[in-house]
């Protein structure tokens, strides 16, 4: 078999003493470090990379790095696995793997090729038409297996992924002559200047273009600048970096490689800010419309030259150039100079218009003038091409056909910040428009092709912004012996040839005919084009297709570009991997978990933790091995003997100052301005929509001392309540919020033996029933520490709740759990004590509340009917929403059959079978041990008005009868928690 | 009867994780427990109890925001326009606090314990900036934080007490609870690249 | 990425550190006022396109809430001021 790409006996920037072994769908192949894979692949004469997104065509490469719509492969190295990149993008590794994207049973043999037989189906608008007409069912099938680019690899992840910050005075996009010179204009202005440039080495096209500055070679001069920049203190020079989104406020996301031998080891994702910015971000070269334009061999004239120069590699044996502007004569030269063949110029344009074509034909090389491609031909490779010029057709034998239709600047960056780029008719391009304050634009992303011009462009913009820092250092002016590309060109619309052959989108098959037909439709606003055709929706963004789209597009409609316009810019410029944003967020670092000080006790106790951001006991395998005994055995030991249960995640927020109480009132639905000291109150907590946001109860320490106990999972939300309504509403109330939650551990003793423990741990005040009643709180000593104790239930026993500073936590939960005698105390988890709570008929806020639930409808209605003066929420109570007698209210459920489970539907009254309305849920179940019957709580219709009443409830997949009663299950009469 | 006091992470952080051998040359990871705080919250203006603190702790509460007073008991941090957190010995704090209570039986200043809600670690080392830096800016100024100063911000998702003690010395406090979550992050990012 | 400089502790926050707490001067009526004008201020904001009042809250660093106008459609931050104090700016645009 011939090749046709090969890699040059000199020249280049590789290093040839050293080979490195890869592997391409299998074949073995090796290459030089310096090299991409795009530029190995074609040193070792591979020419389909892989097949085209709908006709499956053969594609080669088509451009040398992100622009390429076409080299899409799946790369393994030795750090990690990628599932679509292009070819140009990879710096290549040794032992690394890659993969065409696309092909069954192979890139080169593509049984799908044959769907270019029915290509007519696959017309524009072909989703959009198939979802109305015959059916799209007939198609899903087909269109599944065959769409999408690469697949995802379970393989173990080895790259690193580091995320800075930073801030700079200065953010340089860019390492070409147009960044490299205003950086080094930059040096001794004090400021702090950051460049980056996404290619390995600095220097942009310096390094393929032959240009002559200050008497050295382009690639000499960057080099030279580049060691000059870093021994300057304030620049920070980061290459294999690309700026991949431009936000608010100059705010930019940055994603830096660190690589080796053998592949990327460590990506680095910068957030960056920067006071001034400049855009050095230089233009991508476009191709020209004509038929079959897409065979492989067929690739962008900068790309030619950047292979031979940069990487020393010929892209073909003899090589055709179609162009209309002088990129293609460069390309020529370049060629010649490598000792290609060349077998014509083709020019668009006539003789006199090209500034380069001299030279050219001095060296023998053919050029055609006035002419058009009008045809191409070969299998899985160019053969031939066909000419056309006025008088005759010209039939040339060439297997690479270098192509230019101008350049497009990369205005990405100034798109994301929502500035539009603008057409400017003289040199065929968009630039960037008004772009934001302190952004500068400089060199070939304003369409400078003149050298010189950016150079003198740039020491104007570090000139501006050195006069803001009092015009510190000075300018630098390189000197420029030889221009480098000629003359900007608008767009040629081509004028022979079928438009159905002709490829404007490469990677999704979106040909002239497909934008005529759009046209023809209707489809004529850019932004529904982009849609219809799917033209630059690809993984290249149209890099390459869209000025080229948008053209034809104003041609077939009679419009200017101007008038076209493009589409919208927005981030990433290049996809990220999701795991570099990620970074350390994920498994335990995913959120932060919470723990108690008592961890390493519980884990001692073999507790099985539940993740409610707080990592909690839900119970304990010391009790039992199986969770449904253990949880009884822990029942058990509240009702019977005395339980320790670790409380610490509750909310605990100082309130102080000489109007606490009064702040106190606006927030509860409860009055307590009457609280006193050593008192303690339950009350809940609304928004101002009525809607309840929180429940607990509220203690006096001294006058003006009060500590609020929100729920654990709203501690830090009430806290953050309290004071934007102290701030923004109450300014003049004299109150302090102290949020003090982790400072202090909470545990609580339960049972009827609760006070026997508590005096274990010595107290310093009296805990008999009479000297400290139900619904009280002390301060002073336990366990020969400064703590806080409250007697309050939520189990419905005698309960204390032992509060002192974390660092006391262990011990203390420690001492009591080792307690000895007839005590017997055993670590209760969340589940008994829920469990215990619901036997009391107690609220669980979020369980037994949703977001409409008001305190009307958990039979509080008595206590916000006493309220005379305001609190937030109030006013709500009193809409017709919250006083409607269909409200869902809070009751308790007996199951008669058949055991309740949460979020059993009751049935609407009449109906026994299921499908049927509804008219409320179960929001809390167990079995109860205490009571002997399987019991819940419900919100129900009117469920206040229907005591007694028997209803049907869907649990466990069947309607079961259950009563409606009083929510106390267990001792109505508080008999045991004031013992 | 006495109750055993143990700190946040329970370990010796001097020698595990530069022992780990993660830790970049010269830098030094150290739990401070002997750290003691306790936060003093304002219920009115600054201006009417700032005389009153002072003279019960023996230090100049700072009105400027970012900036740290030293005194010969304890040093003063300015939290918000109204609150100080106020760093002593540990066994300082309950002392310090009754001075404040008692000083202000109205509460118009209130004296909180605050020894365990934070979690101390100091950073040191050339390349604990950008350490801290993987985690969040830091700072968005030009020069950065400057040393002798404190704020309040975000470190790798969670919020912080930053205080940049002396050129290369940082001491960084977190809630409590999320002490564990902190080293875990901290041992994530600790190799970085250099840059 | 919003960033404000807080006007309480003077620091430049970026959007993690801030909460936003969405129109400002919405006035809280005493409770004797009708239903409609008690839905009214609970549900009814101007959600203009272009120039807005708001609350932000500098609630990872000082904790202050303070008053901002902002252009909803580039973020640009036109003033931040103190609740205690006026705005220039927001008189002139009121």
């Amino acid at each position: 078999m011939t090749t046709h790409g090969y890699r040059l006996p000199s020249g280049g920037r590789i290093d040839r003493t050293r080979t490195i072994a890869f592997e391409f769908n299998g074949r073995r192949l090796s290459g030089h470090p310096g090299d991409t894979l795009a530029s190995a692949l074609m040193a070792n004469g591979v020419d389909i990379i892989g097949r085209s997104f709908k006709y499956r065509r053969p594609r080669g490469l088509y451009g040398a790095g992100v622009e390429d719509p076409n080299s899409m492969v799946a790369v393994r190295d030795a750090y990690g696995y990628e599932p679509a990149l292009r070819a140009g993008q990879v710096r290549l590794g040794d032992g690394m793997q890659a993969w065409s994207v696309r092909g069954w049973p192979s890139a080169v043999f593509d049984v799908g090729g044959g769907v270019q037989l029915v290509s007519g189906l696959l017309n524009a608008g072909f989703y959009y038409k198939t979802f109305k007409w015959p059916s799209w069912s007939w198609f899903e099938p087909w269109i599944r297996r065959a769409t999408g680019f690469g697949c995802p690899q379970a393989v173990d992840e080895n790259r690193k992924v580091h995320h800075r910050h930073a801030t700079y005075d200065v953010l340089i996009v860019g390492g070409g002559p147009a960044g490299l010179a205003t950086a080094r204009s930059l040096i001794g202005s004090g400021l702090r200047v950051f460049l980056a440039e996404d290619q390995p080495q600095l220097g942009g096209s310096l390094n393929w273009e032959a240009a002559l500055i200050d008497g050295q070679s382009g690639s000499a001069w960057a080099a030279s600048m580049a060691r000059t920049l870093a021994e300057d203190s304030h620049t920070t020079i980061l290459t294999s970096t690309t700026v991949t989104g431009a936000y608010e406020n100059d705010h930019f996301v940055l994603v830096q490689s660190f690589w080796d031998d053998r592949g990327v080891h460590t990506e680095c994702l910068w957030k960056l800010r920067a006071h001034h910015v400049v855009l050095a971000t230089g233009m991508i070269e476009r191709p020209l419309l004509f038929p079959d334009n897409d065979r492989p061999g067929i690739m962008l004239s900068g790309t030619v030259r950047r292979m031979i120069n940069e990487f020393g590699v010929a892209p073909a044996r003899r090589m055709a150039i179609y162009t209309n502007n002088d990129s293609g004569y460069l390309t020529a030269l370049a060629a010649y100079r490598a000792g290609m063949a060349i077998a014509a110029v083709v020019d668009t344009r006539s003789a006199e218009a090209a500034m380069h074509a001299t030279l050219s034909k001095e060296m023998g090389i053919p050029c055609l003038f006035d002419a058009q491609i009008q045809a191409t031909a070969g299998y899985r490779r160019l053969a031939t091409i066909t000419v056309r010029q006025v008088s005759a057709v010209t039939k040339i034998a060439c297997d690479g056909l270098a192509v230019s239709g101008g350049f497009s600047p990369c205005v990405h960056l100034a798109g994301h910040r929502g500035s539009k780029p603008v057409y400017d008719p003289t040199c065929g391009a968009f630039v960037p428009g008004d772009v934001p304050e302190r952004w500068h634009v400089v060199g070939g992303v304003k369409a400078t092709l003149d050298l010189s011009a950016t150079f003198a462009d740039a020491g104007a913009v570090a000139h501006t912004i050195r006069a803001g820092r009092g015009g510190l250092g000075s300018a630098h002016s390189p000197r420029v012996d030889v221009l480098s590309l000629g003359t900007g060109a608008i767009p040629t619309q081509p004028s022979v040839g079928s438009s159905s052959r002709m490829w404007v989108d490469f990677q999704n098959d979106v040909k002239a005919s497909d934008i005529e037909l759009a046209a023809r439709e209707g489809y004529v606003a850019i932004e529904h084009l982009k849609r219809y055709t799917t033209l630059g929706m690809g993984t290249d963004q149209g890099r390459t297709s869209n000025v080229v789209g948008l053209s034809l597009l104003a041609a077939l409609t009679n419009r200017t570009l101007s008038e076209v316009g493009t589409t919208t810019f927005r981030p990433p410029y290049t996809a990220i991997r999701l795991g570099t944003i990620a970074n350390a967020r994920r498994g335990d670092l995913f959120k932060p978990r919470r723990l108690f000080p008592t961890h390493g006790v519980h884990e001692n106790r073999s507790a099985v933790f539940e993740d409610f951001g707080w990592e909690r006991p839900d119970w304990y395998r010391s009790n039992a091995n199986e969770r449904e005994a253990a949880v009884a055995l822990e029942m058990a030991a509240v009702r019977n003997h005395v339980g320790v249960f670790d409380a610490s995640s509750l909310g605990k927020i100082e309130v102080t100052g000489p109007d606490a109480a009064k702040f106190l009132s606006r927030f509860y639905v409860s009055n307590l301005m009457t609280l006193k000291p050593e008192r303690v109150r339950y009350s809940v907590m609304l928004k101002e929509d009525g809607v309840i946001f929180d429940d607990g109860v509220v203690s006096c320490l001294s006058d003006n001392h009060f500590l609020a106990s929100p729920t654990s999972g709203n501690a830090e939300a009430v806290a953050a309540w309290f004071e934007r309504w102290r701030q923004t509403e109450w300014p003049t109330m004299q109150v302090a919020i102290s949020p003090v939650t982790a400072n202090w551990t909470s545990i609580a003793l339960a049972g009827p033996l609760a006070r026997a423990l508590l005096a274990r741990l010595q107290p310093d005040f009296d805990i008999s029933n009479d000297a400290f009643p139900h619904m009280q709180i002390r301060e002073g000593t336990v366990g020969g520490v400064s703590a806080r104790v409250a007697r309050i239930s939520f189990t419905g026993e005698l309960q204390f709740e032992v509060s002192v500073q974390a660092r006391y936590a262990s011990s203390l939960l420690s001492t009591v759990l080792t307690a000895e005698g007839d005590l017997e105390p055993r670590p209760v988890g969340l589940e008994a004590w829920l469990r215990l709570r619901l036997e009391k008929g107690y609220l669980h806020v979020g369980s037994d509340t949703n977001g409409r639930t008001t305190p009307l409808d958990i039979g509080m209605g008595g206590i916000v009917a006493k309220r005379q003066d305001d609190f937030i929420g109030k006013r709500s109570l009193k809409l017709a929403f919250a006083t409607s007698s269909e409200r869902e209210q809070l009751v308790g459920l007996r199951a008669l059959d058949g055991s309740l489970e949460v979020g059993g539907r009751i049935l609407s009254r009449g109906h026994t079978q299921v499908p049927c309305p509804t008219e409320g849920y179960v929001t809390s179940a167990c079995f109860s041990p205490s009571v002997g019957e399987s019991i819940g709580l419900a919100l129900i219709q009117r469920g206040h008005t229907r005591d007694g009443e028997v209803v049907k409830v869907f649990c466990g997949g069947t309607p079961i009868s259950c009563r409606i009663s009083n929510p106390i299950f267990y001792d109505p009469t508080n008999q045991r928690l004031q013992a | 009867m006495k109750l055993q006091l143990q700190s946040s992470l329970g370990v010796d952080l001097d020698a595990a994780p530069n022992e780990a051998g993660g830790l970049p040359n010269g830098m030094a990871l150290r739990e401070r427990a002997d750290v003691g705080c306790v936060f003093l919250n304002a219920a009115v203006n600054a201006a009417e109890v700032i005389e009153g603190g002072n003279e019960a702790l023996g230090v100049q509460l700072p009105a400027r925001p970012g900036s740290i007073s030293r005194g010969p008991r304890c040093s003063a941090i300015w939290l918000t326009p109204r609150a100080w957190l106020v760093q002593c010995p540990v066994d300082d704090e309950l002392e310090l606090a009754s001075r404040v209570n008692a000083a202000f039986a109205d509460k118009r200043l209130h004296a909180a314990l605050f020894t365990d809600y934070l979690y101390w670690l100091e950073l040191c080392g050339e390349g604990a900036e950008a350490i801290l830096q993987q985690g969040g800016f830091v700072s968005l100024e030009r020069d950065g934080l400057a040393v002798g100063h404190a704020k309040r911000t975000l470190v790798g998702n969670i919020p912080a007490v930053i205080i940049h003690e002396r050129k290369f010395e940082w001491l960084v406090g977190i809630e409590r609870s999320r002490t564990k979550y902190f080293v875990g992050w901290l041992n994530s990012v600790r190799d970085a690249p250099a840059g | 990425m919003i960033l404000i400089r807080c006007p309480y502790c003077g620091e430049l926050r970026t959007e993690d550190e801030l909460t936003y707490g969405g129109e400002a001067n919405i006035a809280r009526p005493a409770e004797t006022v009708s239903d409609e004008a008690w839905t009214d201020y609970l549900f009814m904001r101007t959600n203009p396109k272009g120039i807005h009042q708001e609350q932000w809250c500098c609630s990872a660093g000082c904790g202050q809430w303070f008053k901002v106008v902002r252009d909803t459609v580039s973020h640009r931050i036109l003033d931040v001021w103190k609740f205690e104090e006026v705005s220039q700016a927001a008189e002139e645009v009121a």
